[in-house]
């Protein structure tokens, strides 16, 4: 047992209040990897931050060696302002933009500016009083996406290294990013280009360490499955990287590969505009061709149609929402425009003889 | 079995597009109460919308006598607009900000007349929301005996009939079997109007009330069979449909004098975890309700139920949650109401 050491993080920079930041350090005081877990870079993002406070009694029993390091509050003046960023508003929820540079995200301002903007400071800090510090081996970042895609991880493309530690993960979707320079956007102003921006997880990555991101399914909320999900994840790559004993978990569910050449996408959209009703479906569960998604209620003419899965595969995306859903009520809004996208069924491509069956089998149901 | 007929109410609003509004219309053809029923007339509020459409086939089956007028999406343009009104946006989600004069204070707030609902019985000279209501009201409210007006309320609030305290209307929203009643004085003798709906159908000598579901921008399942039942019990209420009404035993709470309830507040600032309770549940005194976990030491203290008591509203949530994200966030300042208990 190693007891977890609450320790703080000041923060005074050139234009904010003055704040601490806690953070948990379970050191076993053996030699070993450092592992550190972020949560709520983004402050309508906290899943992960509960999923911390549940494994750090876990990690304070199992830990063996190395050290591990949990902030599940990275960002809390946008937890305070209870938005993505510490600048969002109900009108700017994004903050201002750069060209197409989301300036005010803080997962685009590492290693920071201590003359920067607000995001760009506070990063600065966290980067050089802190994780300069720590040096984390390996490094896990947790975020959470709108409520209607399905959780997933996320590594660099071409980085070995993550792309083994975030196996482990276990989430149902894996993704492989390429990250060029977030300067490379357009319309980005010359003063912005001045110094690189990364975010955390890149720049870890680009330094030599294992890292990856994941993406829980629900932003400002806690979602119990969601929550065990993260835990589980934790507790895997602890194993994995040898800091806890024992074998990992759920490795036998089924991970689907997005990027992968045998992955295909189809997006399922409406044939007219109306109230889509959901059909007591959720994320990630398996459809046939075929079956029943929901039904879309047409205002203008008062009928109704059955809306029906046009392969079998997962429900990767499932409701009716639309651009911005992270951040605007209105996007969520069960009424869907004329090719609105009420769901998108993601499988691995069908041998032909299985998709002969599947045809078969379509036609039997009639 | 009478059929349900589709008909359209031309709506022409200025600098708008011209359009159809559907309804249904179910007449039995024998003399009886004229029962509409209104939903989505905030843009943002659909449950009603799929109870009617559930309704309807159960109407053309079960319609002895009287008329029944089915409005499931009053208010398109606010529901193409995804919003509660026809003008709201983003940033200003209630409507345009006006400044008024309330006490000796100046303020910048939300103007009323963007509400359809504070708007009856409308003004074709008036803003979108106005003469919106006016055609409503000229083509299909003035004819009716009866209303049930649907509307949602945000999620951590209980289902509740918001009927106006007259005998008539109170027994009429009792007969919907709602988790919880919550009446309203009557208006005063004088008032000039602008009505809510059910507020002009009250002060004219007819029986209305409003029913708010739980949950905005969303369907629950839970919430459109408790809205379906209600409307077939109403229905049977008026004697429209034969039969006895069902679920009556499962109205929870009929707030009155009587009615104590509970306030649970956060004690400091941090993120709040329900445990697997529901709003409506039952919880004992002592009965935990959820966890708070400081952003600020990172400890986590309890939060248990101060007395016995149905829960009317359960988590954390504050002022805009109908309309903002932020207003929904699990993360509590201290103050923040976290759940009402009511007994």
């Amino acid at each position: 047992m190693v007891e977890a050491k609450v320790k703080y993080i000041n923060f005074k920079t050139k234009t904010l209040p003055e704040y601490k930041m806690p953070y948990w350090d379970i050191d076993s005081g053996k030699e070993g990897p450092c592992f550190l877990v972020t949560a709520a870079i983004h402050g309508n993002e906290v899943q992960g931050s509960e999923a911390i406070r549940r494994f750090c009694p876990i990690a304070e029993k199992s830990l063996l060696k190395g050290r591990i390091v949990l902030v599940p509050f990275v960002n809390p003046l946008a937890l305070w302002n209870r938005r993505p960023h510490i600048v969002s508003t109900l009108g700017e929820p994004f903050g201002v933009y750069a060209g197409k540079l989301e300036k005010d995200n803080l997962n685009r301002a590492w290693p920071g500016d201590p003359d920067g903007n607000e995001s760009d400071q506070v990063a600065y800090i966290f980067f050089n009083d802190f994780f300069k510090k720590i040096a984390p081996t390996h490094y896990v970042d947790l975020h959470c996406y709108n409520r209607f895609i399905a959780a997933c991880s996320i590594a660099e493309k071409g980085n070995p290294k993550s792309i083994e530690f975030a196996k482990q993960s276990t989430f149902p979707i894996f993704r492989l990013f390429t990250f060029g320079s977030l300067l490379n956007t357009e319309d980005v102003p010359e003063e912005l280009k001045k110094r690189e921006r990364f975010s955390l997880m890149q720049w870890v990555s680009k330094n030599g360490g294992a890292a990856f991101a994941v993406e829980f399914s629900g932003q400002y909320t806690l979602i119990e499955k969601e929550v065990e999900r993260g835990v589980r994840m934790l507790s895997n790559s602890a194993k994995y990287i040898g800091v806890f004993e024992g074998q990992l978990e759920g490795m036998d569910e089924l991970v689907i590969h997005k990027e992968e050449e045998n992955v295909e996408m189809v997006a399922v959209r409406v044939p007219h505009q109306g109230l889509f009703i959901e059909n007591g479906l959720s994320i990630g569960d398996y459809v046939k061709k075929g079956d029943v998604l929901g039904h879309l209620f047409n205002d203008a003419t008062l009928k109704t149609i059955p809306i029906e899965a046009p392969i079998s595969g997962y429900l990767y995306y499932y409701g009716s929402a639309r651009r911005r859903c992270d951040v605007d009520l209105a996007s969520m809004h069960p009424f869907v425009d004329k090719d609105g996208n009420i769901a998108t069924i993601i499988r691995e491509k069908p041998s032909s003889e299985q998709e002969e069956a599947e045809q078969r089998e379509g036609k039997n149901n009639g | 079995m009478v059929k349900a007929k589709v008909r359209h109410l031309p709506v022409k609003i200025k600098d708008r597009p011209e359009f159809n509004l559907a309804y249904w219309e179910i007449d039995s053809g024998n003399e009886g109460p004229c029962l509409l029923v209104t939903a989505a007339l905030h843009g943002n509020e659909v449950q009603g919308s799929e109870v009617i459409r559930r309704f309807c086939p159960i109407a053309e089956k079960e319609i002895v006598k009287g008329k029944m007028v089915l409005v499931p999406f009053a208010n398109p343009l606010a529901v193409w607009n995804r919003r509660p009104h026809i003008v709201s946006t983003l940033a200003e989600p209630k409507g345009r900000m006006v400044e008024r004069v309330i006490g000796e204070k100046k303020m910048v707030v939300p103007d009323r007349r963007d509400n359809l609902n504070c708007t009856w019985p409308g003004n074709p000279e008036g803003n979108e929301s106005e003469q919106m209501s006016y055609i409503l009201f000229n083509g299909l409210v003035q004819q009716a005996t009866h209303n049930i007006d649907l509307h949602c309320w945000n999620k951590f609030w209980a289902t509740s009939a918001l009927p106006i305290k007259t005998e008539e209307s109170l027994e009429f929203a009792k007969a919907g079997a709602y988790p919880f009643v919550i009446p309203s004085a009557p208006l005063p003798k004088d008032f000039q109007g602008p009505y809510t709906l059910t507020g002009w159908f009250n002060s004219h000598g007819r029986v209305a009330f409003a029913v708010e579901f739980s949950g905005q921008y969303i369907l629950f399942e839970k919430e459109i069979n408790i809205g379906v039942r209600s409307l077939v019990n109403c229905s049977k209420y008026l004697k429209m449909f034969k039969g006895d009404l069902q679920g009556l035993d499962e109205t929870l709470v009929v707030k009155d004098d009587s009615t104590k309830v509970f306030k649970v507040t956060a004690p400091i600032e941090g993120l709040f975890i329900e445990t697997d309770l529901k709003i409506r549940d039952f919880v004992k005194q002592g009965t935990l309700l959820g966890y708070l976990f400081s952003d600020k030491n990172l400890e986590t203290i309890e939060i248990k139920a101060p007395a016995d008591g149905y829960l009317y509203s359960y988590g954390s949530h504050r002022a805009l949650c109908d309309v903002d994200l932020a207003g929904m966030h699990p993360y509590s300042d201290k103050g923040d109401t976290l759940a009402i208990i009511k007994s």
